[in-house]
């Protein structure tokens, strides 16, 4: 019954005059009705609700996984840019979300081959020395406690570097599980893989990570 | 210890399998090494969960939309346009099409293919107040008394006085539906198709036009709502008891009674009848046959003679033709229905010279042939009072105001509405007929409308 009324509420939207009643009405429209009235209508409103709708979630996701604002900037709007041009491939009862974020994946994958970052050596052997020495005083300037810690740029920036130099199969998987609280099920979607070696994948990162942290002194 | 490592993860993260948890649980309360481990990881996992939201600049999303703007111009947007406007009716309106097509298929099935499935509707109950339903095929309507109905068909309509039930029966798709008279009186008027009446063991064939008046007047014994309605018609004596014991728990004994008394049948009709008022309706229904009641005994007094003559038939049929033409069969015999004609189960009378007389109680019900029929009847604008019984050959008032009124008596004696006096001059199950002192004018006042 929602789902009719918010399909008619669509069907309207390019009739009404009044903004804020067309924002809401755009509110209520599924993923897949915006993305046809921005094709079919040039409704560009409703382009802009959709970007706005997964803006948060998929910047993170690509920021978390290449680690540079600019380079995630870049890939953030070549995604949405990828969302129009392959709309034909995407289908209505698919999750939009899902779907989206596989682009922004497999662009982030395009960036490493591009820029060579792609990791092939183990986050252990190649810390970079700045940030582990200046993590390292810090941890050892006191006894700091979790939230003192989770506070503190340089561990914010140490985690940010340590995930990006994850393999990136965990990587993908720690993103999604640990910072979008995406489902396991639906990130073996994206992934394209069982939902066991997801959790594994996601296992693994944390024992790298927190031995990288441990080894930097947070025990 | 890497295997614990991997478990106390995988427990912070919510991860572990139900049936590890507690093992793990009673490990690490009793392992110092184990305790500092999962303060460790604990920290650790925080600071990786630590990492904030990451902003994006609203400029980048202004990028996006200016670069969006382009895309119409561009040669992929027609074709994409298509193929959204294909995926929305595949995805989206063919799903829906398919399951309403399979949803009219399988209602479809249920109804034709199925016994048990839904009856289609063959026409629609009206109650007096404009209250109605849908009429499915086989059901039975009953009027109770004071409670006349109206059934409007695609063939005509039929109207059922109080006490009345019919059925109607559908023989299919643009056929003319054949109506079935359990008991009472109704007025069936083939207005737009020739129509059949099954009743007694006799058809009744109409042709189109003809409305025909019926009273089926057989055996019969309801007593509903512990005797807010009373309908005993043509039961025998011995028969009344059970009704009488499961209505109001009253125990009558009929074992000093003769045989063939017990089996004399009778006639009355009540609305609001308590136990006793029941009892005395019944006795005195009974009194005809020289019954007569001492405490819980009905007892026999010999000598009396019966008031009432056809009384000790089963049923008996009477047929007014009020416009048109209808031939009634039995088996092979096939008789045109003159202006009036009875049956009893084993014999045929004719005699009855005014059909109007048979359908006064739907004087204003609104078939026009009926009110045209009935120009000197009105209907009365009160009812009886409530505990009013009707027997063949009397009307009772109830306690109190009791006073008998006997049918066809000399006597202007009958208080109606309005100041003016009426004598008694017919008697049907749902109220009874008055002839006006110094007029022609006849008033029909109906039992009050108790049930329905």
């Amino acid at each position: 019954m929602a789902r009719r009324k918010v399909h008619s509420a669509t069907e309207r939207v390019p009739r009404l005059a009044d903004k804020g009643e067309t924002a809401k009405l755009l509110l209520n429209c599924t993923d897949f009705e915006l993305l046809k009235l921005f094709v079919k209508n040039e409704d560009h409103a409703a382009f802009e609700t959709l970007v706005n709708r997964h803006r948060r979630q998929v910047y993170n996701f690509v920021y978390k996984m290449v680690g540079k604002a600019e380079a995630a900037e870049d890939i953030f709007q070549e995604t949405f840019l990828r969302v129009l041009k392959n709309a034909h491939t995407y289908t209505p009862r698919a999750k939009f979300t899902t779907w989206c974020l596989q682009i922004a994946r497999n662009l982030s994958l395009d960036y490493f081959k591009r820029e060579s970052l792609r990791q092939h050596a183990s986050i252990d052997a190649g810390t970079p020395g700045n940030e582990d020495h200046s993590m390292a005083s810090l941890l050892r300037s006191g006894d700091p406690d979790s939230s003192d810690i989770a506070q503190s740029k340089e561990l914010i920036d140490a985690v940010r570097l340590a995930v990006t130099r994850l393999p990136e199969n965990q990587r993908e998987a720690l993103v999604l599980r640990m910072y979008e609280d995406m489902p396991y099920a639906e990130i073996s979607e994206v992934l394209g893989s069982p939902e066991g070696t997801v959790k594994y994948w996601v296992h693994e990162a944390v024992n790298t990570l927190a031995r990288h942290l441990e080894r930097m002194g947070l025990k | 210890m890497e295997r614990e490592r991997e478990k106390l993860i995988a427990l912070l993260l919510g991860d572990l399998a139900p049936e590890d948890a507690p093992a793990l649980q009673a490990r690490i309360v009793g392992d110092a090494a184990l305790q500092a481990q999962r303060t460790g990881l604990e920290r650790q996992i925080a600071a990786i969960r630590s990492l904030p939201d990451d902003d994006l600049p609203q400029a980048a999303v202004d990028r996006v939309l200016k670069s969006a703007r382009g895309f119409h111009s561009s040669p992929e947007a027609v074709q994409l346009a298509r193929v959204i406007t294909l995926k929305t009716f595949v995805n989206i309106y063919l799903p829906r099409i398919a399951a309403a097509a399979l949803f009219v298929l399988l209602v479809g099935y249920a109804v034709h293919y199925i016994p048990d499935g839904p009856a289609p509707g063959v026409g629609t109950v009206i109650a007096g107040d404009g209250s109605s339903y849908i009429l499915i095929e086989d059901h039975l309507v009953e009027a109770g008394i004071g409670s006349p109905l109206r059934v409007k068909l695609a063939t005509g309509e039929i109207l059922l006085d109080g006490g009345a039930a019919v059925r109607v029966l559908s023989n299919g798709a643009n056929q003319t539906p054949t109506v079935q008279v359990d008991r009472g009186r109704v007025v069936v008027d083939a207005a737009r198709a020739p129509s059949t009446v099954d009743v007694g063991g006799r058809r009744v064939t109409m042709a189109a036009g003809t409305v025909l008046s019926l009273d089926y007047d057989r055996e019969h014994a309801r007593i509903v709502d512990g005797g807010a309605v009373v309908e005993i018609q043509r039961t025998s004596i011995a028969d009344v008891l059970p009704h009488a014991s499961e209505a109001y728990g009253i125990v009558l004994d009929v074992s000093l009674l003769p045989e063939a008394v017990k089996r004399q049948r009778v006639t009355f009709f009540g609305t609001q009848l308590d136990g006793e008022g029941f009892v005395r309706s019944f006795v005195e229904a009974a009194s005809q046959y020289g019954v007569k009641r001492e405490g819980k005994y009905l007892l026999y007094e010999a000598g009396t003679t019966h008031r009432v003559g056809d009384t000790e038939q089963v049923e008996v049929l009477s047929l007014s033709l009020l416009q048109g033409s209808a031939q009634v069969s039995s088996g092979t015999q096939v008789l045109d229905v003159p202006a009036s004609i009875s049956f009893t189960r084993d014999r045929t009378i004719t005699g009855e010279t005014r059909p109007e007389r048979s359908c006064i109680w739907a004087r204003g019900m609104g078939n026009a042939v009926v009110d045209a029929r009935l120009r000197d009847v009105s209907t009365g604008e009160a009812t009886l009072p409530a505990g009013s019984v009707i027997h063949p050959d009397r009307l009772v008032l109830p306690a109190g105001q009791e006073r008998i009124f006997v049918l066809d008596g000399p006597a202007f004696n009958f208080p109606l509405p309005g100041g003016r006096m009426g004598r008694l001059v017919g008697l049907l199950s749902s109220g009874a007929e008055f002839q006006l002192e110094g007029s022609v004018i006849r008033v029909f006042v109906p039992h009050s409308s108790v049930a329905r």
